[in-house]
């Protein structure tokens, strides 16, 4: 089943036999599996022990698959690679070692999808569905590539497309539940939920342990504002209803993703949080729920705690300006500069219009102790500068917590200062001048009468 | 295929019971069996569409078990209210109503029927988008909503087993109208904290304090607390909002700032009350930073008065002053300066010792607010306000000073220039999707 997880790649990998027909696992021996992969990108971590970072093809019909072709030894090494790559969020590491795998093996299908997988994060959108579609020519009947292609097609605004090319595979394929439940999917993209809960509930039938349509399920309700009955649906995956009606996949991380978010828009906060953990110590490859728990950690002042999920969050989605941006102000926060003008400067060529990119960054050039290539003088400059463009990209609300005029004035304070500053060490430069005459020493102070503040008792309380 | 059995089996056990139930006797003595049979094997069916997602007929399995006469009163009761529960999450008035009637009618304790209808007035609280524009479709849901909230804390505010739900109803009404137009909702924020302190009373005891505290309800009334408090401050207290202006000899300024610094006392502890009254974390600590803002407030306006405004002298003294200065005797000049002297001496002497005693406070609840926010995980507009004042305050007061007042703190470890690098930047986040890219395929199959 696509959505039955699979727990630890690595060891199963090694111990999985030719399951239903797939394709017999390479040959392993100790690091074999990092062998053919390049080192590790920047700042990689590994992911939590139990964590799933692939999943089952085995068919969601519960019948053996078709007959189908076997990986060659050398694709399979480069696979392994590819899968060891994605594992650390190297995604062009993983292309290169999965491209290696399908030129070494045409018919390496399980190559195809999981190439089009990481191409797919790599918003290489039309690479993405021809090996996803190529998958599927070897092998007609492979569920990942169906449900990928189909979702990935509804996505661009094709899912008249996507519904056509399911309906076409549904002939051929009558038992699979992974096809009904993509056409549940994309009639859900589509905003037809009546026809996205009618394939999702047939799913089901055909399958009643497939977890897609289950989440289908309860994403179609989140999509149609049913909040409640989403809640239902992954309480029922989740938690389950009482020993009767036991938890249905209770380590769905999508679940716990959808539940983080419906919980974050009512306000939960602590449960939202929680739920975002969850989900990413089973997917560590959640970027939305890494962005949206860093930005709750940044939020409550918490930059450390925020950074590390933010850079897995541009690992594997490294277009994202969302993760680049919230990242740029964590490492600015951590007074890591260069780092965080490098995150910033990239979101400014990214979206010029984003109004935050020029907030954060002038609050980089005027707070930062030094920033690299800029003299103080220049680095207020900036300031004035960025946060002049946010004012003009994000006017000022009535009621709003504006503070970039205060800034401004700060940073022209500075400017004064600095310019101050280097007038006189200019001015120290010429001859000297004559001594200035001694200054008349202070009259002394009288003993001030006591503060008449209305002091409270500071109550160190909580 | 072990749940499409079940569901199966189910309806086949309903059908044949049902058929036959109903003809037999009771004098059979199967009667009792076969009816406990029935119960089974509708809750059966229930549960399997519980299973399948099915909640439009879960539903109704549940509405048809709670109208069956056979069944135990208690049982159907129950199943009326499982009934209803689904009915309003799915938005069917007409079967709420029904499933309501239902409920009441199989003896529902008052309590229970406060909760049901409260589960009714939320179906129309559930279409509105807090987080949308107040435009279309969403601003009827709005007034949809807001009309059921005030209709249920109506009916219900003098009823004791709807204290709890009244709280909320309450707090809802107030927040309806605080999106559009927070003046309106004044009225609201009183009934929201009225309702609590009910509930307050009325809540069982949970290690001999009221099992209120620290709850939902009591973060709502907090929150109802905190605004009313935030905007009588914004409109009498605030230095943004033109007041501290302070005038007149350095004597009639610090006669000034002394009664503020007093009224300021009165905002504290009022603001104190939030903190103690309802155990509400992010309450507390916005209103902690707020209790900062009142002596930033206070000290902004000491920090910036300046002549014109601030005058030395009275303008008999002044005139005085003047003439000795004009004057050709050299001594009144000199004791006219020396005058001058000591008096400008003397009010900045005061005038900085009630600077520091204000900044003491100020930084003090700023810090206090930073390092709970993190502490509790807790976000809040007055806590981002409390870094970037205290960002501020660091350059106006220096470092000698902020290291003295924030040293401290707890758990803050200041450190110099710790509040000008915490300074928040605009956060931003994804609109939600929940539909994360596939994983690749493991090869090998299934475990």
């Amino acid at each position: 089943m696509i959505a039955r997880v699979v727990v630890s790649l690595a060891v199963l990998a090694l111990a999985s036999g030719c399951g239903g027909g797939a394709a017999t696992p390479p040959a392993q021996t100790p690091g074999a599996a990092t062998a053919g992969a390049p080192p590790p990108a920047a700042g990689a971590e590994a992911p939590p022990p139990g964590a799933v970072t692939a999943i089952s093809d085995t068919p969601t019909s519960g019948e053996a698959a078709s007959p189908r072709p076997a990986m060659n030894a050398q694709a399979a090494q480069a696979y392994s690679a590819g899968l060891e790559a994605f594992k650390l969020g190297d995604l062009a590491g993983a292309k290169t070692q999965l491209s290696r795998a399908t030129s070494a093996d045409p018919k390496a299908y399980q190559a195809f999808y999981s190439l089009g997988v990481v191409e797919e994060r790599l918003n290489e959108v039309g690479n993405a569905q021809s090996s996803y579609r190529q998958a599927t020519v070897i092998v007609p009947d492979y569920e990942p590539a169906i449900f990928a292609y189909a979702v990935l097609m509804a996505r661009q605004g094709k899912g008249h497309d996507a519904m056509e090319f399911l309906n076409a595979r549904r002939a051929s394929m009558p038992k699979s539940a992974a096809v009904v439940a993509a056409m549940g999917e994309v009639k859900s993209i589509q905003g037809d939920s009546g026809a996205a809960q009618t394939y999702a509930q047939e799913a089901l039938k055909k399958n009643p342990d497939y977890a897609p349509a289950m989440i289908a399920l309860a994403r179609d309700h989140y999509r149609a504002r049913r909040l409640d009955l989403s809640l239902y649906t992954l309480k029922a995956i989740l938690d389950g209803y009482g020993p009767e009606n036991p938890p249905r996949d209770k380590n769905n991380a999508e679940a716990r993703l959808l539940r983080g978010l419906i919980l974050k828009e009512q306000g939960n906060r602590p449960a939202a949080i929680e739920e975002f953990e969850k989900a990413l110590a089973i997917r560590p490859d959640l970027v939305e729920a890494r962005v949206h728990l860093a930005a709750y950690l940044l939020e409550s002042g918490n930059a450390t705690g925020a950074t590390p999920l933010l850079e897995g969050a541009v690992r594997y989605d490294s277009d994202n300006v969302l993760a680049h941006l919230n990242l740029g102000d964590a490492y600015r926060l951590l007074g890591k500069v260069e780092q965080a003008k490098r995150e910033l400067e990239w979101v400014q060529k990214a979206d010029p219009q984003l109004a935050q990119v020029h907030y954060n960054l002038g609050l980089l050039y005027l707070f930062s102790e030094k920033v690299p290539g800029t003299t103080p003088q220049q680095a207020t400059d900036f300031a004035i500068g960025e946060f002049e463009q946010y004012k003009k990209l994000r006017p000022r609300q009535a009621g709003s917590n504006d503070d970039t005029d205060e800034l401004i004035t700060r940073a022209k304070a500075k400017k004064g200062i600095l310019d101050a500053a280097a007038a006189e060490a200019a001015e120290a430069k010429q001859p000297a001048a004559a001594p200035a005459a001694t200054p008349a020493p202070a009259t002394p102070a009288k003993p001030a009468a006591p503060a008449t503040t209305g002091t409270p008792a500071i109550r160190k309380d909580l | 295929m072990r749940v499409t059995r079940f569901l199966f089996l189910s309806c086949l056990v309903l059908s044949t019971i049902a058929g036959t139930a109903a003809a037999q006797s009771k004098s059979e003595g199967k009667y009792e069996t076969r009816v406990k049979y029935l119960k089974n094997a509708y809750d059966a069916l229930a549960g399997s569409y519980v299973l399948f997602f099915n909640y439009p007929r879960a539903a109704e399995t549940f509405d048809k078990i709670s109208a069956t006469a056979r069944f135990k009163q208690d049982e159907r009761r129950e199943a009326s209210r499982q009934a209803l529960t689904l009915y309003s999450s799915l938005g069917d008035r007409t079967a709420m109503a029904r499933a309501r009637q239902n409920f009441v009618a199989l003896g529902a304790s008052p309590k229970e029927v406060a909760e049901a209808d409260f589960i009714i007035a939320t179906a129309e609280l559930k279409r509105w988008d807090r987080y949308s524009p107040d435009t279309g479709a969403n601003a009827t849901a709005r007034r949809a909503a807001q009309r059921a909230m005030d209709d249920y804390y109506t009916a219900n505010k003098a009823r004791d087993p709807a204290a709890q739900y009244a709280v909320q109803a309450a707090y809802w009404s107030a927040v309806t109208r605080h999106v559009v137009q927070p003046r309106e909702a004044v009225k609201y924020w009183q009934i929201t904290i009225e309702a609590f302190e009910k509930w307050k009373r009325l809540a069982p005891l949970k290690d001999g304090k009221s099992s209120a505290l620290s709850s939902l309800e009591a973060k709502y009334a907090a929150e109802g607390e905190f605004t009313l408090l935030t905007q009588e401050i914004e409109d009498k207290f605030d230095y943004e909002t033109g007041h501290h202006r302070f005038k007149g000899t350095s004597v009639e300024v610090v006669n000034q700032y002394t009664a503020q610094a007093a009224i300021a006392k009165g905002w504290y502890d009022k603001l104190q009350h939030v903190n103690d009254a309802y155990l509400s974390p992010e309450w507390t600590i916005a209103a902690m930073s707020r209790q900062g803002s009142l002596y930033d407030s206070l000290r902004t306006g000491l920090y910036n008065v300046r002549p014109p405004a601030l005058k030395m002298f009275d303008a008999k003294t002044e005139a005085l002053l003047k003439r000795a200065e004009n004057s050709d005797d050299a001594d009144l000049q000199a004791k006219a300066d020396e005058a001058r002297v000591r008096v400008q001496e003397a009010w900045r002497n005061k005038r900085d010792q009630e600077l520091d005693s204000a900044d003491r406070i100020m930084i003090d609840r700023y810090a206090t607010s930073v390092v709970l926010a993190k502490r509790y995980n807790v976000s809040n507009p007055a806590v981002v306000r409390a870094i970037r004042r205290l960002a501020f305050a660091t350059e106006v007061i220096g470092e000698a000073k902020m290291k003295q007042f924030a040293g401290g703190v707890k758990e803050l470890n200041y450190t110099e220039g710790m509040f000008q690098r915490m300074r928040p930047g605009q956060v931003s986040t994804p609109a939600p999707q929940g539909m994360p890219e596939p994983l690749p395929v493991l090869v090998g199959g299934a475990p």
